[in-house]
């Protein structure tokens, strides 16, 4: 659980944070976008216990970032954007290190590092050196590295950077299974819809200010009044189905071509099903129709808009 | 039984010393330069074992220059390479991720510091074979022996504890990175060959005459003592910088030097009370005070430090820590008020002598003045890089009264009330300092009220400064 209120960080005259305000409760996965310099890197490195704000206060599992700070440090786990690996030594040494540095005792600190490690499926890059490893692999040890003392908050700064498309997946495999074994994770990113499947949080954060801050699936509707975005196929393309799209109530913008119709229906008002048993009244023949997920890249511009 | 020793033993082992001797072994510099001195060392001594075998002092030739081989490596190499990881760690950034580990600062800092002393004694058991060696030669004593390889021991841990301090300031950003490298080649350049020297040149019988009656061991104790005082003084200040931004306090350290500096004035009196029947030079009054002014000294240099840093963090203290011993200009003038006054008031009360008081007014006044402009100068332009204009700025006036004290003293050889008044404005004698402050007498507050003037100046300045900032 995090909790941030009113935090304020200048650096000098920039006023990098600038009154922030958001909650993450307990066992949810939320993402926390912006683009670049929005500020991200510095609200976690405060969350951390890493960096001081000049104002406002946060806490994670009901402790105080600045007062109980010692007790913060022991309910996270910090991946931030840059590895932290050491020359001349080798992942089972590195892995050992920090086990150490957790204070795990002698038995048990093997076994959780066997656990984690193939957990993380970095068993077979034990005996390897730390520099040698591909971005991928020194991602995946740091993740090991994070887990070691079985934190109950992870802070990820921008962990899918960098990976291949396999990579991405394969991580967010792992994020899904460590929510369920009730972690809470905070990650960070660019791109929305990278994470669109993973979160059901979102705290979107631009030009150091929140810009929304809630349930993923209540910001298409809050913040979007056209509704949730369709696009919709038709097998013969000299059908009046356009007609027929701008004459319904709940359909505002329609575009595409004459094969796939892209359009935004209110899904508050209005149900779906509805309006494709109507088509198919008309005898218009439907090849498929599915929500749109870069939709939420629309929402992220709409939103980052709002705020300049 | 014997692996639940070595697993008990292991959990409780600096991981950082572990991990830091474990990369050393790895490095090729380590141990190329191992190899490098076993094979000199071995030259060395079939060279002299062999060649001209009349001379008397071969044993005494042949560890000296084993000496001066291993206080090569102990005081160039080891010291700045602990020194130089830990400055690439911040530097790097990977000094966060142990940070907030469950390590706490002073563990991470004294883990480099064991391990340094690891690879040291290491060294020693390398040429310990060779030692015993240059004392089968003939010519040298096994006591002049143990108490030069003691000594050298004593100095790179002064030295390696100052190293890791200075390049801990690198972790104030870019520029303090230069400025810790620099410290550091100055500091190595002076420091290593003055020790090198002073132990190959120390005459042997101040090793060999050491009788070992009471007042020589409490002696050397107390000079065990101080140094360890000190070293630890400087791991403890290097571990305060070393708290995460958010949470870094030097109350610790700045308690540290109060006891350290408490406990070395009443050894300094204690020491004449047990030396003065045994030692035919016992301390006189003008020395003790001399001594009592040395110590602080060096705790004004730590304390201009502390009054110039501007904490970043929002930290709850109890009221009595918050007043004294919490960061920013206005808790270190209390924190060196009270300080000045145990220092002075103990050495009082102990010697009755009525002139200390003048000389803990003259360091107080001195601190005040200093800082008070300095405060008031940062005041009026907070930049991101306050500190260092504030260091600069004290440091400016330094050189001004240094140069300043330097004319006006060669041009008045006998001193009238004129330059003992120029006096009280001038940093630590570089002539006969208790002379003239004793000749000062009430002058000596002026430079304290100037100071306190400024300072509050420079508080008004801020709190009108942040009064229009949040509207
Ligand atoms: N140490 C610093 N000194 C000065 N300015 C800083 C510092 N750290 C961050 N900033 C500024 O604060 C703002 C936020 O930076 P931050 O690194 O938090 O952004 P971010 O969201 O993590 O960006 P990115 O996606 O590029 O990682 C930026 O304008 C940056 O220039
Ligand atoms: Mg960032």
């Amino acid at each position: 659980m995090i909790k941030v209120q009113h935090i304020n960080k200048y650096f000098g005259e920039v006023h990098a944070l600038n009154n922030i305000h958001f909650h993450v409760p307990k066992a949810s996965i939320c993402g926390f976008i912006g683009p670049n310099g929005a500020g991200k890197t510095t609200t976690m490195r405060i969350l951390t216990t890493l960096d001081s704000s000049d104002s406002g206060d946060a806490w994670i599992n009901g402790y105080h970032i600045f007062h109980d700070a010692y007790q913060v440090r022991r309910e996270i786990g910090y991946m931030p954007d840059y590895y932290g690996t050491y020359p001349a030594i080798t992942v089972a040494e590195y892995l050992d290190f920090f086990a150490r540095a957790y204070k795990l005792k002698t038995p048990y600190r093997q076994q959780r590092i066997q656990k984690v490690s193939n957990f993380t499926e970095l068993t077979g890059l034990l005996k390897r050196p730390v520099e040698g490893l591909s971005k991928g692999q020194k991602q995946r040890l740091s993740l090991t590295r994070i887990l070691l003392p079985n934190p109950s908050v992870l802070l990820l700064d921008e962990p899918a950077a960098g990976l291949d498309p396999r990579a991405r997946i394969e991580l967010r495999e792992l994020l899904k299974l460590l929510v369920k074994e009730g972690k809470s994770i905070f990650i960070s990113s660019h791109i929305l819809t990278e994470l669109a499947d993973l979160i059901d949080h979102v705290v979107i954060i631009h030009q150091g200010a929140i810009a929304y801050s809630g349930l993923l699936n209540q910001l298409s509707l809050n913040q979007h009044t056209q509704g949730h975005a369709y696009t919709l196929e038709v097998a013969d393309e000299n059908t009046p189905i356009r007609r027929l799209l701008l004459e319904h109530p709940a359909i505002q913008e329609v575009s595409g071509d004459q094969q796939f119709i892209h359009f935004y229906f209110d899904t508050q008002q209005y149900r779906i099903e509805e309006l494709i048993q109507h088509i198919v009244e008309k005898g218009i023949p439907l090849c498929q129709i599915f929500r749109r997920k870069d939709h939420l890249e629309d929402i992220f511009m709409a939103v980052t808009d709002k705020n300049e | 039984m014997l692996t639940q020793i070595t697993t008990w033993l292991d959990d409780r082992l600096n991981p950082i010393m572990v991990k830091e001797v474990y990369q050393g072994y790895r490095e090729k510099t380590f141990i190329s330069g191992l190899s490098t001195i076993l094979l000199l060392a071995l030259l060395g001594y079939l060279i002299i074992a062999y060649s001209n075998d009349s001379y008397i002092n071969n044993g005494k030739d042949f560890f000296n220059f084993l000496l001066v081989l291993t206080g090569l490596i102990t005081l160039f190499s080891i010291p700045s390479s602990s020194a130089n990881q830990l400055r690439n760690e911040i530097s790097s950034n990977t000094l966060d991720l142990i940070t907030i580990t469950h390590l706490s600062a002073w563990t991470i800092i004294s883990g480099r510091f064991q391990a340094a002393g690891i690879k040291v004694l290491l060294l020693f058991a390398y040429i310990g074979p060779f030692a015993i060696a240059s004392f089968l030669l003939g010519g040298i004593g096994v006591s002049t022996i143990l108490f030069r390889l003691i000594l050298l021991l004593l100095a790179v841990a002064l030295f390696s504890s100052f190293l890791l301090l200075s390049n801990t300031l690198s972790i104030f950003g870019h520029q303090y990175t230069l400025l810790s490298r620099g410290i550091q080649g100055v500091s190595t350049m002076l420091f290593a060959p003055m020790v090198l020297i002073v132990l190959v040149n120390v005459p042997d019988n101040v090793f060999t005459s050491v009788s070992f009656d009471t007042a020589t061991i409490y002696f050397i104790l107390y000079y065990l003592f101080l140094i360890l005082v000190i070293c630890f003084f400087h791991l403890r200040l290097a571990a305060d910088l070393l708290q995460a931004k958010g949470i870094r306090s030097f109350y610790r350290s700045k308690i540290t030097l109060l006891i350290a500096l408490i406990l070395s004035v009443i050894a300094i009196f204690a020491s004449n009370v047990l030396l003065s029947s045994s030692l035919s030079y016992p301390l006189t009054h003008n020395n003790i005070r001399s001594l009592i002014m040395l110590a602080l000294l060096v705790f004004y240099i730590f304390s201009l430090f502390w009054s110039s840093y501007v904490p970043q963090h929002r930290l709850t203290f109890s009221p009595m820590t918050r007043y004294f011993f919490s960061d920013g200009y206005f808790p270190t003038l209390r924190f060196v008020f009270v300080s000045t006054c145990t220092v002075i008031l103990s050495s009082y009360f102990l010697s009755h002598n009525s002139n200390d008081l003048w000389v803990g007014v003259f360091f107080f006044s001195q601190f005040c003045f200093f800082t008070g402009i300095a405060y008031f100068l940062r005041a009026l332009g907070r930049s991101p890089h306050s500190a260092i204009i504030y260091q600069l700025w004290l440091l400016g006036l330094f050189i001004i009264t240094v140069m300043i004290s330097i004319i006006v003293f060669s041009f008045n050889h006998h001193a009238s009330k004129l330059p003992s008044i120029i006096h009280v404005f001038m940093p630590l004698s570089i002539i006969d300092t208790t002379r003239y402050i004793l000749q000062a007498q009430v002058w000596n507050f002026i430079p304290l009220f100037l100071g306190l003037a400024f300072a509050f100046l420079g508080k008004g300045i801020i709190y009108n400064k942040n009064k229009k900032r949040k509207k």
